[in-house]
């Protein structure tokens, strides 16, 4: 058992500098200050991406993260999952959901799918879109639907056999899927080592949605093809909102990461000015002594 | 008969002819629908190891309260969680079976308001800690950590809206270390990984490497 912390022991400063990040945080939340979001090329090409679906085409969102990240996986997802459902609306695209993690179903699937109800809820399921859950084994479960999607998902959330939903007839791997939205917090390299556009003819592209410390982990795919765009982040999020024109989580995130970012700035500052300041006033006594 | 198939030489030869079976597979696409079948077997499996953990973890904490080990309160503390929401998730409604909507509508409530919030604080102390880092830590004591406090700075302005606004180039400045430096890093570290996978492959076929079966390596004895 480990030892017990209470906040009173903390120092003085530490506790300071959490109270200040605190306030800076909330600030712009409860009240958004509204900076400009730039667009970046990254996100603007993954949009163009998803916005490229025609009719029939078939849509698969999957959902590797874990709740610990929510708040900064958790709002691209939402806009992705929008415009996914827009699309469905407007031009008669078929969405089908799943998480390869428990925590990603479970959280990302029905907490997104509770936030973005106006979005489905005139949709037909079953003919417009599909929710296969948790997909248990990661990898291999990646692995299973590429070769064989009616054998990976053989039923739904609700316990409806593949064969019986109708949008599922003809899907037999992952050649008849055209885009794939694939949410990860530090396994992207699953995505170009299973779902390749390169490999699978019918596959037209993939997006994946990522933490941003993990971006240049994705650069190299990105670079050769084998990852067609990427979305990172809460700034990716917020960019994606801004060309949805309606914002959400990540817009209202985006001033809390400036001002947050802002501060963390200040604090390395201050640190390295006191630094400075100690050690030429230690030299200086010792150049005296 | 049971001496025979104690042998360990049993699951190496599984796991070599499995292992070629798909890599010869993948490169030329000879026998897809063993290879399905396989991948299908590798997820029955891997359901079977939550089978396996959830034992594991009762046996060892009923042993502890057997025991009245020191704090065993917390592992009856857990086993009544996994028991609760166990059942009501299996209550809720699983497979064909519709199930009590109380019951799901409870087992969503605890994840949602009790798992998910915990999870994501956890986290969120990390932040905090690196505030503070920021403020006791991040002191220039030499060249190297100048550099590194330098791109982090642009780094972070490049990341948040305010950065542009303050001065447009630290979007393609950061994205220039972004995409440039640190992804040539990143694809050396790639290469290196996936040679040592090789590596660690050959060494499993050739029966050195054992971690898999649950024993140590040769050479790490």
């Amino acid at each position: 058992m480990g030892e017990r912390v209470a906040l009173g022991t903390f120092p003085l400063t530490d506790r300071l500098v959490f109270l200040v990040f605190i306030i800076l945080v909330a600030i712009p939340i409860l009240s958004p200050i509204g900076l400009p979001i730039p667009v970046t090329d990254a996100t603007k090409k993954s949009f163009k991406l998803m916005d490229s679906l025609k009719s029939g085409d078939i849509l698969v969102m999957c959902f590797e993260q874990d709740m610990g990240t929510f708040y900064s996986g958790a709002p691209p997802d939402e806009a992705g999952l929008r415009h996914a459902f827009t699309l469905a609306k407007q031009r008669g695209v078929k969405v089908i959901l799943f998480g390869t993690s428990s925590a990603g179903c479970k959280v990302y699937i029905d907490a997104i799918l509770m936030d973005t109800k106006p979005y489905w809820e005139p949709l037909r399921y079953g003919e417009d879109w599909v929710n296969f859950g948790w997909l248990p084994g990661f990898e291999t479960a990646m692995a299973g639907f590429a070769r064989d999607v009616q054998g990976t998902c053989k039923v739904d959330v609700y316990g409806k056999r593949v064969e019986e939903i109708p949008m599922m007839r003809g899907i037999k791997t992952l050649s008849d899927v055209t885009g794939i939205w694939y949410s990860t917090n530090t396994n992207p390299d699953m995505l170009p080592r299973q779902w390749s556009p390169l490999e699978y003819k019918g596959l037209k592209w993939t997006i994946c949605q990522t933490l941003f410390a993990s971006v240049p982990w994705i650069m190299p795919y990105v670079d050769k093809g084998s990852i067609t765009g990427y979305v990172a982040d809460q700034r990716g999020a917020g960019e994606y909102e801004m060309l949805l024109g309606k914002l959400g989580m990540g817009a209202t995130f985006m001033d809390a990461q400036s001002l947050g970012h802002l501060y963390g700035i200040a604090l390395i500052v201050m640190a390295n000015v006191h630094y400075l300041y100690t050690r030429s006033k230690t030299s200086k006594s010792k150049e005296e002594k | 008969m049971a001496l025979v198939l104690k042998r360990r030489e049993i699951p190496i030869a599984i796991f070599a002819v499995v292992s070629l079976l798909l890599l010869a597979d993948y490169f030329t696409g000879a026998w897809p629908d063993v290879a399905k079948e396989t991948i299908g077997w590798a997820i029955i499996l891997w359901m079977f190891s939550y089978v396996l953990g959830v034992t594991s973890l009762f046996r060892y904490h009923l042993t502890r309260i057997q025991k009245r080990s020191q704090y065993w309160a917390y592992s009856v503390v857990l086993i009544v969680c996994v028991f609760v929401y166990l059942l009501s998730g299996l209550l809720g409604g699983v497979g064909g079976f519709s199930g009590i909507p109380a019951s799901k509508a409870f087992n969503d409530f605890l994840w949602l308001n009790v798992l998910a919030p915990l999870q994501t604080g956890i986290l969120s102390y990390v932040g905090f800690y690196m505030y503070t880092i920021f403020f006791r830590g991040a002191r220039t004591r030499s060249w190297d950590v100048g550099i590194m406090m330098i791109v982090t700075i642009i780094l972070m302005l490049n990341v948040a809206p305010v950065g542009m606004a303050l001065w447009e180039g630290f979007g393609p400045l950061g994205d220039w270390f972004k995409d440039v430096i640190n992804t040539g890093s990143y694809r050396g570290i790639m290469i290196g990984v996936g040679v040592g996978l090789i590596a660690v492959w050959v060494r499993a076929m050739l029966g050195y490497e054992r971690a898999f079966l649950g024993e140590l390596s040769r050479g790490a004895e």
